[in-house]
C-alpha cells in the first residue's frame, strides 16, 4: 500500500478496520454486570422511595395526638374474655369503647388536620417534592442520548 | 430433531433481529449486540481521543444508554451507526465538561516531530497516524469516516463554523495520507 495513493475510500476502509480486543468477553460481561447492577439499582430505589414513604406516612399517622389504635377496644375484648359472667355487660362496654374510639379518631383527626396546616408541615413536604423533582430532572438530564 | 420453541441461534441474527428480540426483554441478543459490536465502539471512542480506560468506561456507558433508549431506535440506519453516535455524543459531552479537549487552533503543541524519523514510523498504522494529528483535526475526521456524521453533524456537535470542520478535515486528510503513504524503513540486510 505504500507505492499507490491513499484515496478517500481508502481511508473509509482503514477505518472500517477494527481490531479485535484479547478481553472483548470481559468487556461483554463488564457491560452487562454494569447493566444489570444498573436496573438493579433503579428498582431498588423506587423501593427504597416506597419504604421511606411509607414510613413517613406511618409515622405522621402514629402522631396524631391523643389517639391510640385499639388499645381500649383491646381492654374492652378481655374484660369480655374474663368477665365470662358478665358477658352481656361486657359486650355493651366493648361497643361503648369502640364508640368512643370512634368519636375520639374525629376529634384527633381534627387536630391531626391542624398539624398538617402548619408552615413547618408545608416547608416539609414541599422540600420533599422538590427534592424528587430535582432528581428525576438529573437523571432524565444524564440519560439523554 | 430441534423444537420449534428452541431458542434462535442469535451469533446468525441480524443486528435488526437481534435489536427487535432485545425489544421483547431478551437480554441475551443485546449481549450478542455487545459481543458483535464492543471492539469496534471502543475503537471508535479512542480514535476520537480517549485514552484506554476512559475509552472503555465510555463505551459501556455508551451500551447501557442504548439499551435504556433502545425504543427510540428507528430501524431506518445502522445499527452500529447509532451506536457510534451515541458514544461521539458521550465523548463530546464529557470532553466539553471536563475541559480536557482544546478546541484550538494553535498548532504549536500539537507539531508533529521532526520529518527526519518519518522513516522509522510504521506507516500502516491508522491509529498510530491518528496520535500524530492534532486534537480538533483528530476528532473531526474520526466523526467524518468513522461515526459518518456528515460536516454540517460534525460543526453542529462540536459548535465550530462549518468552514473550520471543513478545513480540520481537509488538513487531517492530507496528513493522514502523507503519512501513511511513507514508505517504512528498509531492513538492513546483513548477509550471510
Amino acid at each position: 500500500m505504500s507505492d499507490m495513493k491513499l484515496e478517500d475510500d481508502d481511508m473509509r476502509a482503514l477505518f472500517a478496520a477494527t481490531p479485535v480486543y484479547e478481553d472483548a468477553t470481559a468487556f461483554e460481561a463488564r457491560v452487562m454486570r454494569g447493566l444489570r447492577l444498573k436496573l438493579w439499582l433503579r428498582q431498588g430505589f423506587v423501593a427504597l422511595a416506597g419504604v421511606v414513604g411509607g414510613l413517613y406516612a406511618l409515622a405522621q399517622f402514629v402522631r396524631v395526638p391523643n389517639w391510640s389504635f385499639g388499645e381500649k377496644v383491646l381492654s374492652g375484648s378481655r374484660m369480655a374474655r374474663v368477665e365470662t359472667d358478665q358477658t352481656f355487660r361486657a359486650g355493651v362496654e366493648f361497643f361503648d369503647v369502640i364508640g368512643k374510639n370512634a368519636v375520639n379518631l374525629f376529634y384527633s383527626s381534627v387536630h391531626y388536620l391542624g398539624i398538617m396546616q402548619t408552615p413547618i408541615f408545608f416547608w416539609v413536604s414541599f422540600s420533599l417534592c422538590l427534592a424528587c423533582l430535582a432528581l428525576y430532572y438529573a437523571y432524565s438530564q444524564e440519560e439523554t442520548i | 430433531m430441534g423444537l420449534a420453541s428452541e431458542k434462535p441461534d442469535l451469533t446468525r441474527q441480524s443486528d435488526v433481529d437481534l435489536v427487535r428480540l432485545c425489544l421483547g426483554g431478551d437480554k441475551s441478543a443485546f449481549a450478542q449486540l455487545v459481543r458483535r459490536h464492543g471492539s469496534l465502539l471502543r475503537t471508535h471512542i479512542r480514535r476520537m481521543g480517549a485514552q484506554g480506560p476512559d475509552a472503555d468506561d465510555m463505551a459501556q456507558e455508551a451500551f447501557m444508554s442504548a439499551y435504556e433508549h433502545l425504543s427510540e431506535f428507528r430501524f431506518d440506519g445502522a445499527f452500529v451507526g447509532w451506536l457510534k453516535r451515541i458514544a461521539s455524543r458521550r465523548y463530546l459531552k464529557k470532553v466539553r465538561a471536563n475541559q480536557k479537549y482544546l478546541l484550538t487552533d494553535d498548532m504549536s503543541a500539537f507539531e508533529p516531530e521532526p520529518a527526519a524519523n518519518e522513516g522509522e514510523f510504521r506507516a500502516h498504522n491508522l491509529d498510530a497516524a491518528l496520535n500524530r494529528l492534532k486534537p480538533v483535526e483528530r476528532l473531526c475526521v474520526t466523526l467524518n469516516f468513522s461515526g459518518d456524521l456528515s460536516h454540517q453533524e460534525i460543526a453542529d456537535e462540536l459548535k465550530l463554523p462549518l468552514g473550520t470542520v471543513k478545513s480540520h478535515i481537509k488538513r487531517a486528510m492530507e496528513q493522514l495520507k502523507t503519512i501513511l503513504n511513507a514508505k517504512p524503513a528498509p531492513v538492513l540486510e546483513t548477509g550471510t
